[in-house]
């Protein structure tokens, strides 16, 4: 799409030393953003024998990537370097074989804690929240609840410590990682529960939460009512006078005809997607819950209960807009603005649940079984192929007259290659 | 292993970067200030002409410099923005013999979290009613409140700010009008509503009038916008008193816009289509006449003519024209003085005080009177050392075109290339085969401007004999050749991603490929020492490889994990590393060659970061002095020195563990005592800051600071030196006369 077209690099990089490009990083992380492939000699030191059901990037240093499989097992994976050929080392590791403090059924979520990488919080389906501390990989804190929870997170902002927690009665808990509290509990959603809850990313007191049934509510902790939005899949932004507005405060309004399986906030702070089980995706202004008349056409959504978009906004350009959704076995990458799906990536064999973009190092971590790495690194790819290539072929013509030089001093089983 | 540098100017930044004129220094002195990145400088305006005064040096970068004077003061202060969003309002008080204090009245952090937007902060001043406008962050307009400047009190207050939202996205321009009861400012941005953000015309611009609620601290909207549809608006001019109206330029037009009025247009033909309007001054009080400049350095006058029938009351312009006047060097910031002297101030070139003639001479409306020398930017530089001087110039190129001088001495030869082919890279070469005869090889590439990457380029092989330049061979590559180098006898050269080493047959007259090393994804420069070749890559930091001689291959070494923007890279020693990277930091990289694990000796650790504020595309061996006094206790074998876009000259050493911690604790101290302009922290100044990463600064003793020393009263040296404390906080012993020695030598070998 053009819209993602850049100027040259080799003009880009001109116009910076002589200090006419500032947005340099920006326009190079566009012109990366939409061409990515599959880091095919990139691996992740295997670990899960289950299907990955959540993911998590460490925000810090955009370093460490914890994976949760269904089976409870947990591992990190340190994500540099990023080079072209690699394998990434698994950090640790929590199962029944090293750790006592193992999760013993699927994880629901996995949260880093936003201000360091000292803390992780993992909440599994054994109704069990842990509080891990990394750098000696053991519980600090742990929770139990009477009825399962689907999905916890906590605010990115600074000094904030609650995790919020929806529970499959549709309860939203309050949890303070200072006090230890867990009391607080909101009646947000009906009995059908709550699939999924989301921080807003500029403000540590407004949750949004979505439920099973399909509605999606923001909610002011601080305010003692249930819910100050609910968004209504009616209310559409339009130019158009005939598609009249519907008012949003209805309890009966529901954002999606069946459960929703993924929520989303925008790094611009103004909007947000949601995928249901309708198959439909829909973004939303979340300052006056109306929905933008975008349309993304159906995404299949079975086999996978819960799904991580990944978007990526550029700063410097708030309509350069990209979500990577798992789509089946493969990922789409839309245009978030327009609706226009860019490429679709293809190398999974089972269908994906999670997609994260890593925004320092500009690139894509997936998971169904196994986690993939993309990249915007085609060209070096194909380098590294044709050298890989031209060395076996020199190999053949050159190994001969080396083998026999070389026989005559060194017993040189290990030196070939 | 411990990172123990030293970085300090040499030369300050040359480049302008802002300007404004005022009666700053007294009511009765007219100046102009001068904003060169990190300094600015001030200028009494006499008769003889520009008399610089003051050089003042901030903590920051300075984005945002404008003179303004509150109705109930009788001079003007000074508003400073930075980059790292300190601002500051700033009085200048004439002590005896032309010496001038600079006193801070106010200042503040006006940070937010928010979204960047691609341009500059915009700012604009209404003194009647003691308003500062900032937009800095997308979405939110910050107004900042000045009430009370003229007390005599020493001590600054703080910036008394409020966030406003404001649902203008993109806003190109904003600005007062001048004259209205209550504050009232104008937006220009490009028109968009919620559902067209996809599809906006390039050309579709919308103005919009607010006026400031000060009690509320809020905006409301007044009735007059005006939609229209100009070519690149990029500035808004006010015109008249507590009305609404405005002059809108574009690219290639003028346009004046009234409340209630048709608009006026004038598409000059004088105006080139190519190059946009960069900036505007009006000439007299009353806003009738304004020069503009072009891109290309080309200045013209705009006259407004008004209705003269109804006598000098009238503000209805009835006119607008169009003069060329001559050209200047390519500005982005121009004022004008007086008596039709104008100052040109660039960031490109040099700045020029120029007169406006009133008849023509030799075709030019324009006498240039003076110019000011602009060393940036500088995109390369070489240590020369000059005969039996005994001491080293830093020589710099700061090119435009891309024809290359290839040699200085008599010959000058002009090498022609293909249609879109552009040289990236040249070195003089003698290859090990044929030691006698100096080669030079140019690296080029196709460039095509809607594609990513060049995927085709040439490297070209010319023979140096007798003065004449023969081409011997040339050979295709398949990427962009950023970077090329003489090593062993060989041609190193960076090609896309890639390091490749040719050699060379005079017999064959055959550049052939020996082997490569495949890093990330742009290798962007390459330095060598002994058998190692350091290169930095466009977002992955650096990469230390050796060339096993014996395989004939490049093994790595080492390399930064970090996804670091770079922009140049340099060895400090074996084990240092140095790496500038495109936020204006510099980082200082460390091998662990000694650990014993394998996975810890070849990573290099990010043990240096401190924010520079300069934009580094160069780092080169090389000291301004040679000799050194025999007890000497600094070592200048690492010297390096490195120039910036903005002109800037910077000179890094290495020091003794003894000697950093001892002027490391000196600068904790000095850091305390020494007055910062606008009351910046100097930890939060030199604190390492990129797109998504800040940390503390350490590693980096700030030179700058450090020689302050030099020029305190020996009673607050003494006094600074009472309690120095080393790592661990273990006290450390040193003497006034120690210290001041130890110091002096360093400022000595810049």
């Amino acid at each position: 799409m053009n819209k993602y077209r850049v100027p040259s690099s080799v003009n880009l990089l001109r116009a910076r030393e002589y200090g006419l490009e500032n947005s340099f990083i920006h326009i190079e992380q566009t012109r990366r953003l939409a061409n990515f492939t599959l880091c095919k000699y990139r691996n992740l030191t295997s670990y899960h024998h289950s299907s990955i059901s959540t993911m998590s990037l460490e925000q810090s240093e955009y370093r460490y990537l914890l994976s949760g499989g269904a089976n409870g097992h947990i591992c990190c994976h340190d994500m540099f370097p990023s080079n072209l050929v690699v394998k990434h080392p698994i950090i640790f590791q929590i199962d029944r074989n090293s750790n006592q403090e193992h999760h013993t059924n699927n994880i629901c979520s996995l949260l880093w804690y936003p201000n360091d990488n000292g803390l992780f919080i993992t909440l599994g389906l054994d109704k069990k929240l842990k509080i891990w501390d990394t750098n000696r990989v053991k519980t600090a804190d742990e929770y139990e609840f009477n009825n399962f929870a689907y999905s916890a997170h906590m605010s990115s902002t600074t000094n904030t410590s609650i995790i919020a927690i929806g529970h499959e009665n549709g309860d939203l808990r309050l949890i303070d990682i200072r006090t230890g509290s867990n009391s607080h509990i909101i009646h947000a959603h009906n009995k059908k529960g709550i699939c999924l809850v989301k921080w807003f990313n500029n403000n540590p007191h407004l949750l949004a939460s979505a439920g099973a049934d399909g509605q999606v509510l923001f909610t002011d902790i601080r305010s003692s009512r249930k819910n100050y939005m609910a968004l209504d899949r009616d209310n559409i932004l339009t130019d158009n006078q005939q598609v009249n507005s519907r008012t949003t405060t209805s309890t009966s309004s529901i954002a999606h005809h069946r459960g929703v399986k993924s929520l989303e906030f925008l790094p611009d702070n103004s909007h947000l997607l949601t995928l249901g089980g309708d198959n439909h995706m829909y973004l939303w202004n979340v300052n006056n819950g109306q929905r933008l008349l975008v349309n993304y056409g159906p995404i299949l959504t079975d086999n996978i209960r819960i799904i991580t978009l990944a978007c990526a906004q550029m700063k410097h350009d708030r309509t350069k807009s990209l979500v990577y959704v798992p789509f089946g076995k493969s990922i789409r990458i839309y245009d978030i603005l327009s609706g226009e799906r860019l490429t679709t990536l293809n190398g999974h064999l089972l269908p994906v649940s999670t997609c994260i973009y890593n925004r320092l190092s500009i690139e894509l971590y997936t998971c169904s079984d196994d986690i993939l790495v993309w990249a915007a690194i085609k060209k070096q790819q194909e380098d590294y192929e044709l050298s890989m290539k031209t060395q076996e072929r020199r190999y053949e013509t050159t190994r001969s007259l080396g083998q026999i030089l070389n026989r005559d001093q060194w017993s040189d089983d290990e030196d070939e290659v | 292993m411990a990172a123990m540098n030293y970085v300090v100017t040499v030369q300050r930044p040359t480049a302008i970067t802002a300007l404004t004129t005022g009666h700053f220094t007294s009511s009765t002195d007219f100046n102009l200030i001068v904003a060169k990145n990190t300094h600015f400088e001030i200028y009494v305006i006499s008769s003889e002409g520009l008399k610089l005064v003051k050089d003042v040096c901030i903590y920051g970068k300075i984005t945002v410099l404008k003179c303004f004077r509150l109705s109930n003061m009788n001079k003007d202060v000074l508003f400073i923005f930075t980059e790292k969003c300190h601002g500051m309002i700033l009085d200048c008080r004439k002590a005896n013999h032309d010496q001038y204090d600079i006193l801070t009245k106010c200042h503040g952090l006006l940070k937010d979290t928010g979204r960047q937007p691609v341009r500059q902060p915009l700012c604009t001043i209404d003194a009647k009613h003691g308003l500062i406008l900032l937009r800095i962050f997308e979405g939110v307009i910050k107004l900042i409140y000045i009430k009370e400047l003229s007390s005599k009190e020493s001590s600054s207050k703080n910036l008394e700010a409020y966030n406003v939202k404001i649902d203008e996205q993109n806003i190109v321009d904003i600005q007062f009008l001048p004259g209205h009861q209550k504050p009232t400012f104008i937006v220009l941005h490009p028109r968009t509503t919620d559902t067209s953000t996809i599809n906006r015309d390039p050309e579709e611009y919308h103005i919009r009038t607010y006026q400031v609620e000060l009690k509320e601290k809020d905006i409301t909207k007044l009735t007059w916008k005006q939609d229209m549809t100009l070519s690149e608006a990029s500035f808004l001019i006010p015109i008249g008193q507590d009305i609404f109206s405005c002059l809108v330029i574009g690219r290639n037009v003028v346009a004046l816009y009234k409340e209630n009025d048709r608009p006026l247009e004038i598409e000059s033909s004088l105006l080139d289509d190519e190059a946009s309007i960069v900036s505007y001054c009006p000439i007299d009080e009353d806003g009738c006449r304004y020069l503009l400049t072009d891109y290309f350095g080309k200045l013209y006058l705009l006259v407004l003519e008004r209705d003269k029938r109804n006598g000098s009351s009238s503000t209805t312009i009835t006119d607008m024209k169009l003069d060329l006047l001559g050209e200047t060097s390519m500005c982005e910031y121009i004022t004008y003085l007086d008596n039709g002297v104008t100052f040109i101030g660039s960031r490109f070139g040099d700045s020029q005080l120029i007169r406006l003639l009133p008849e023509p001479e030799n075709g030019s409306h324009l006498e240039i009177l003076e110019s000011y020398t602009n060393l940036g930017p500088i995109v390369d530089m070489c240590v020369v050392d000059l005969e039996r001087q005994g001491r080293q110039m830093p020589w710099y190129v700061a090119r435009f075109t891309y024809a290359i001088d290839l040699l200085p001495k008599r010959t000058r030869v002009s090498v022609r290339l293909l249609n879109r082919e552009e040289a990236l890279s040249v070195c003089v070469i003698t290859f090990a085969d044929d030691l006698s005869t100096p080669y030079i090889a140019i690296g080029t590439a196709i460039i095509f401007e809607d594609e990513d990457t060049p995927k085709i380029g040439r490297i070209i092989l010319f023979r140096y004999k007798n003065g004449h330049l023969n081409m011997i061979t040339e050979r295709e590559i398949n990427g962009p050749p950023h970077a090329m180098l003489a090593f062993q006898g060989k041609l190193l050269v960076a090609v896309g991603s890639s390091i490749r080493l040719y050699k060379f047959s005079p017999q064959t007259h055959e550049l052939t490929q020996l082997t490569q090393y495949l890093g990330h994804i742009d290798c962007l420069q390459v330095k060598i020492k002994d058998d190692f070749v350091l290169f930095n890559d466009l977002m992955k930091s650096i990469t230390v490889l050796r060339y096993n001689v014996d395989d004939g291959k490049f093994e790595e070494i080492a390399h930064d994990v970090s996804p670091q923007w770079s922009t140049a890279c340099e060895f400090f020693d074996d084990d240092t590393f140095i790496c500038a990277e495109d936020g204006g930091n510099l980082i200082s990289c460390h091998k662990d060659s000694g650990s014993t694990k394998e996975n810890e000796r070849n990573i290099l650790k990010e043990l240096g970061l401190c924010h520079l504020g300069e934009n580094i595309n160069v780092f080169r061996h090389g000291c301004l002095v040679t000799q050194q006094t025999a007890e000497s206790t600094i070592s200048i074998e690492t010297c390096t020195l490195m120039g910036g876009v903005s002109g800037y000259i910077g000179l890094l050493l290495q020091l003794t563990s003894t000697l950093y911690q001892l002027l490391m604790s000196l600068q904790l101290a000095l850091a305390e005592y020494v007055p910062s302009v606008g009351k910046i922290d100097h930890g939060a100044w030199r604190s390492f800051e990129s797109d998504g990463r800040s940390d503390v600064s350490c590693g980096f003793v700030d030179g700058d600071l450090v020689e302050t020393y030099l020029d305190l009263p020996k009673s607050v040296q003494q006094e600074l030196i009472q309690d120095l404390r080393g790592e661990n906080n273990i006290p450390i012993n040193t003497t006034v006369e120690e210290l001041v020695k130890i110091i002096e030598e360093l400022a000595r070998i810049h």
